[in-house]
């Protein structure tokens, strides 16, 4: 048992003091420059790879690597290729061996592949190219060209590397940068819409603000007009009084120009006691509730038309009154609407020798549009501004009566109504006013 | 005309209506059982004859026409203080007013006035109004 160890542990010794002598052999003929190897000196000592143990890995690593590679003369025919080259081709290594490397470059890159290959003898080279498939779909490569120098072989090396995967991620690159700077953009544009919304709020409620202090002060302006007129009344009312009392008792003790003076006082007295009722009026058609219900405004012109006519001797009229609709409104109030258009076209169609009063409607989707057209001395544009204000008139006291009232009334009945009213004309040709309601459920 | 039985109180404070008023009735020949006051307090007094008419005989009182801008006590109030009162609450009241709102007139009327009447601008008109609401309440009472 300890002869037999002792021969086994000899016989060991004997074979590493070979392999010792041997490994000594070649590093002394390493030195001595006869073999070429590589020597690589680490802490455990000198480690020593000969050429021919470090072509087998060149090899297997220019066969096993992800890169296409191709080794090809001057000429681009093709000496050497790899799995990988065959396999982005997908074409069998026996078809690419000593075939033409131009015939998998793709048309348009051909020429400067050529050119790049001729340039390789003296410069490493690369290029962002493209490549045929054996299906014929062209793919965007890399080629990097380089000499292989080596003293028997006057060859080029290139390596093909597949751009697709790189095009992707370029592409994701940039459209994630893309995305970032339009995460930015929409980030700055949120702030910023939450400025302005911040701002637009701040604005609304400034104006809801202001709109409220001018309810308020345009109620206390009505209010006042309202009191003022109130209380005006009755010394306006004793002025007319007093000037009447004079006229009945005195008027025999007066002279023709005191009679003058004193039917001015009065006349001017009843003017102001009526333009002061026609303000209370006003006034109150702004304070008053309005009490809308279902009206047949046929209904409503048909009676203010009669009733018209009851009071004037109307005689050489052409009515023109077409079917009217129904609406929601304060029939009251609608009817002094059409009173107030149709007297001011009676009144401006008097001095005609053939006078018309057109009365009908049109509509949009969400109101109806009515008028009330004469063919009568109408009105100038100019003074459009004018029309629908209080005590404004366009036309003088001696042709035409009136105090200026009237399209001021119209005008505040329909805007309580939520309407607009509005007006063309032509001096000597007429006028035609309109008037919009909206159209809503009519019970 | 002539009142027979029953007269007209007149409350008005301004004198320049009170003169207006008097012409008219001066027309309508109206001279007697007409009073005038001032004040509501002097109304109150002379419908329940207190005060300075405790010891005159005044008339009996068919229409009283009521202003409603009375110093101290307002025609409103002497109105709600009339109906409110057993015997007065009969006599017919009638507001004769320069002016009056809506609400105004709504509460005269819902506190029990029998009419209640603007005071026309125009003196022929304004005649006239005191004229008719004579005949309505004095002459058909006075004919019953």
């Amino acid at each position: 048992m300890k002869n037999q160890s002792n021969r086994d542990f000899s016989l060991e010794i004997e074979e590493l003091r070979i392999k010792l002598d041997e490994a000594q052999e070649t590093l002394s003929a390493i030195r001595r420059g006869a073999v070429d190897a590589i020597l690589i000196s680490t802490p455990k000592g000198d480690r020593i790879y000969t050429l021919k143990s470090a072509e087998q890995p060149y090899r297997v690593f220019f066969e096993e690597m992800n890169e296409a590679g191709v080794t090809m003369t001057f000429d681009g025919n093709i000496l050497f290729s790899n799995r990988s080259f065959s396999d982005l081709l997908n074409i069998p290594l026996s078809k690419i061996l000593g075939s033409d490397f131009l015939t998998f470059i793709e048309e348009t890159e051909k020429d400067s592949i050529r050119k790049m290959i001729a340039r390789a003898k003296k410069h490493k080279l690369s290029r962002e190219s493209a490549i045929r498939l054996a299906d014929g779909q062209v793919i965007p490569v890399n080629i990097s060209l380089s000499r292989l120098r080596t003293e028997d072989l006057k060859a080029v090396c290139a390596i093909i590397t597949d751009l697709r995967d790189v095009v992707t991620l370029k592409k994701l690159e940039e459209l994630n940068e893309e995305l970032a700077v339009t995460n930015e953009e929409l980030t700055t544009t949120v702030e910023e819409l939450r400025t302005y919304q911040d701002a637009l709020r701040a604005s609304e409620e400034a104006v809801k603000k202001k709109n409220l202090e001018l309810d308020r002060s345009n109620r206390e302006l009505e209010g006042f007009i309202y009191s003022t007129s109130h209380d005006l009344r009755a010394p306006v009312r004793h002025i007319a009084g007093f000037a009447e009392l004079l006229k009945q008792e005195s008027w025999q003790v007066l002279s023709e120009e005191g009679r003058n003076h004193l039917q001015t006082v009065s006349a001017a007295a009843l003017k102001l006691g009526i333009m002061m009722d026609e303000l209370l009026r006003f006034s109150r058609l702004g304070r008053s509730e309005i009490k809308k219900t279902s009206v047949d405004l046929n209904l409503i012109v048909k009676n203010t038309i009669s009733m018209l006519k009851e009071g004037a001797g109307l005689s050489s009229i052409d009515w023109v009154v077409g079917s009217l609709p129904s609406v929601m409104g304060d029939p009251t109030l609608l009817e002094l609407v059409f009173t107030n258009l149709i007297s001011n076209a009676l009144k401006f169609t008097r001095k005609k020798r053939r006078a018309r009063i057109e009365i009908g409607y049109n509509q949009n989707k969400d109101h109806y549009i009515v008028h009330v057209k004469d063919n009568g001395i109408g009105f100038n544009m100019a003074f459009y501004d004018k029309l629908f204000r209080v005590f404004h008139r366009l036309h003088n006291d001696k042709g035409f009566e009136g105090t200026g009232i009237g399209l001021a009334n119209v005008q505040r009945i329909i805007h309580r109504h939520r309407g607009r009213v509005w007006a063309e004309g032509k001096v000597n040709e007429g006028a035609t006013f309109y008037f919009s309601l909206p159209k809503g459920k009519v019970s | 005309m002539r009142l027979k039985e029953k007269g007209l109180l007149i409350a008005e404070d301004d004198e320049a209506e009170i003169t207006l008023i008097n012409v008219v009735l001066r027309k309508c020949g109206i001279t007697d059982r007409v009073a005038i006051v001032r004040e509501g307090e002097e109304a109150l007094d002379y419908l329940c004859r207190r005060g300075k008419y405790k010891s005159s005989s005044p008339f009996s009182v068919g229409l009283i026409l009521l202003d409603l801008k009375l110093p101290k006590i307002s025609g409103l109030e002497i109105l709600k203080i009339i109906r409110a009162d057993k015997r007065l609450r009969s006599i017919p009241v009638v507001i004769f007013t320069s002016s009056c709102s809506d609400l105004e007139r709504r509460e005269c009327l819902a506190s029990g006035a029998n009419d209640c009447m603007t005071k026309p601008i125009e003196f022929n008109e304004f005649s006239d109004s005191i004229q008719r609401v004579v005949k309505e309440y004095l002459l058909s009472s006075a004919a019953d």
